[in-house]
């Protein structure tokens, strides 16, 4: 049972940030979770993702870089992003994940971390989502 | 008593795992949440005897291959196991269904297609892959890999015309200072739009593009008329600019472009005759 009637409800977003989102996705995504639970999701993943970008910054400037703990961390905000349908991250990761493959130069990494930041702000910029479980 | 609807979900992620539980749970299951092997490894000992367990590949400690081995070793794998897996290498493909794995499924696939493998286990109430089965699944994961193997060589001579195209531009790049005399601005704006033509929409092969962007910067530095620094910047903005969605087929329209608008129609005379030839060139 979904259950739940997506034509009506407007998208968790508004124009400007429409390019930052696979309305598809959402639609879908809203339309088995709800519209109320996606926000929460969306809310504390976009809360979170600050935190997590500094870590992977410092990971990314870790010598032994691409190692297992930046590509775990890639790879699961990549997941997650998809999973929001947030494909410009997403691709931003995928991005960072390549990089095990291909030995980077330098300037290839700080424009992919530059793109990062930039989405970050972008999806830090959205209307406030419902606060996430647990806050007072 | 195994409950005929309820799940296991093991993922460390609480985005996914957010997002799938609230779909099943939606749908009428009950889903146990954990994000490591070790409260699963506990949960399954003395909690919970679900119908169906979803198992992440990449759990932190004890991943969730090695989980399953130790489930199947301690005769606790009491249920089917759905791996969800980041990506579709074959190594780990194999490696899902070589521990006990019967079933796998990639993260990125539409929330709808997760949930289509959930219901199809939950419909076996509890039946888990014979071991004739899962061999004729691990061969069909071999012919897989086969095919990958066969793509990867194609990729490679994709790259050698790469590699190709991109020494052909270069030589033509460099010398045209000499034939037209244009400012450094004009031969930045060629390459811009020959790149530009060629990159229409957004790229799953980042790693070629990124190629193509060292590329440019070698072509950028060849001209001597940019520092280092204002090349990787140069460079940077052109990456930005241009969202690639197949660079396949941007390549071969760049490729396509420049033979015909340039090379085909013969040596340009001037610099107004090699404009004429690239519509869309303002005046600027």
């Amino acid at each position: 049972m979904t259950g739940h009637n997506t034509d009506r409800q407007p998208l968790p977003y508004g124009p400007a940030e429409a390019a930052l989102f696979d309305e598809e996705i959402v639609r879908e995504v809203v339309q088995f979770i709800g519209d109320d639970t996606y926000r929460r999701l969306l809310g504390e993943f976009t809360q979170g993702l600050p935190q997590k970008l500094d870590t992977l910054e410092v990971l990314v400037g870790n010598p032994d870089f691409p190692d297992d703990a930046a590509m775990r961390v890639a790879h699961q905000l990549k997941g997650a992003a998809q999973a929001l349908g947030l494909p410009r991250l997403a691709h931003s990761m995928s991005t960072l994940a390549s990089f095990r493959d291909i030995s980077p130069n330098p300037d290839a990494v700080s424009l992919a971390l530059a793109e990062l930041r930039e989405t970050m702000g972008l999806l830090l910029r959205l209307p406030p989502q419902p606060e996430p479980r647990g806050v007072p | 008593m195994t409950d005929s609807r309820s799940i296991l979900f093991v993922e460390d992620d609480p985005t996914l795992r957010g997002v799938i539980s609230a779909a099943l749970r939606n749908k009428g299951h009950t889903v146990f949440e954990r994000d490591s092997a070790e409260e699963a490894l506990d949960s399954m000992e003395r909690v919970v005897s679900p119908a169906l367990i979803i198992l992440d590949v990449d759990l932190p400690g004890t991943n969730g291959i090695d989980l399953c081995k130790r489930w199947v070793a301690m005769q606790q794998k009491t249920a089917p196991i759905l791996f969800l897996t980041a990506s579709d290498d074959v190594d780990t493909l194999k490696a899902c269904m070589a521990a006990g794995g019967d079933d796998f499924t990639i993260k990125s696939s539409p929330i709808s297609q997760i949930l289509e493998r959930v219901g199809y286990w939950l419909e076996r109430r509890g039946r888990m892959l014979s071991d004739k089965r899962r061999q004729a699944i691990l061969d069909q994961v071999e012919e897989f890999a086969v095919v990958q193997a066969e793509a990867q060589e194609q990729d490679k001579s994709f790259q050698a015309m790469v590699s190709a195209l991109g020494a052909g531009l270069r030589l033509s790049f460099s010398t045209l200072p000499d034939q037209f005399g244009s400012t450094i601005a004009e031969k930045l704006y060629l390459l811009g739009y020959v790149t530009g033509a060629a990159s229409k929409a957004a790229n799953d092969r980042l790693d070629l593009k990124i190629r193509f962007l060292d590329f440019l910067r070698a072509c950028l530095l060849e001209t001597q008329t940019l520092s280092r620094s204002d090349a990787a910047r140069m460079v940077a903005n052109l990456g930005q600019l241009y969202s690639v969605r197949s660079f396949r087929q941007a390549m071969s329209a760049g490729a396509r472009f420049w033979n015909d608008a340039i090379l085909g129609g013969g040596a340009p005379e001037s610099l107004a005759d090699l404009r004429s030839r690239l519509p869309g060139l303002d005046d600027e």
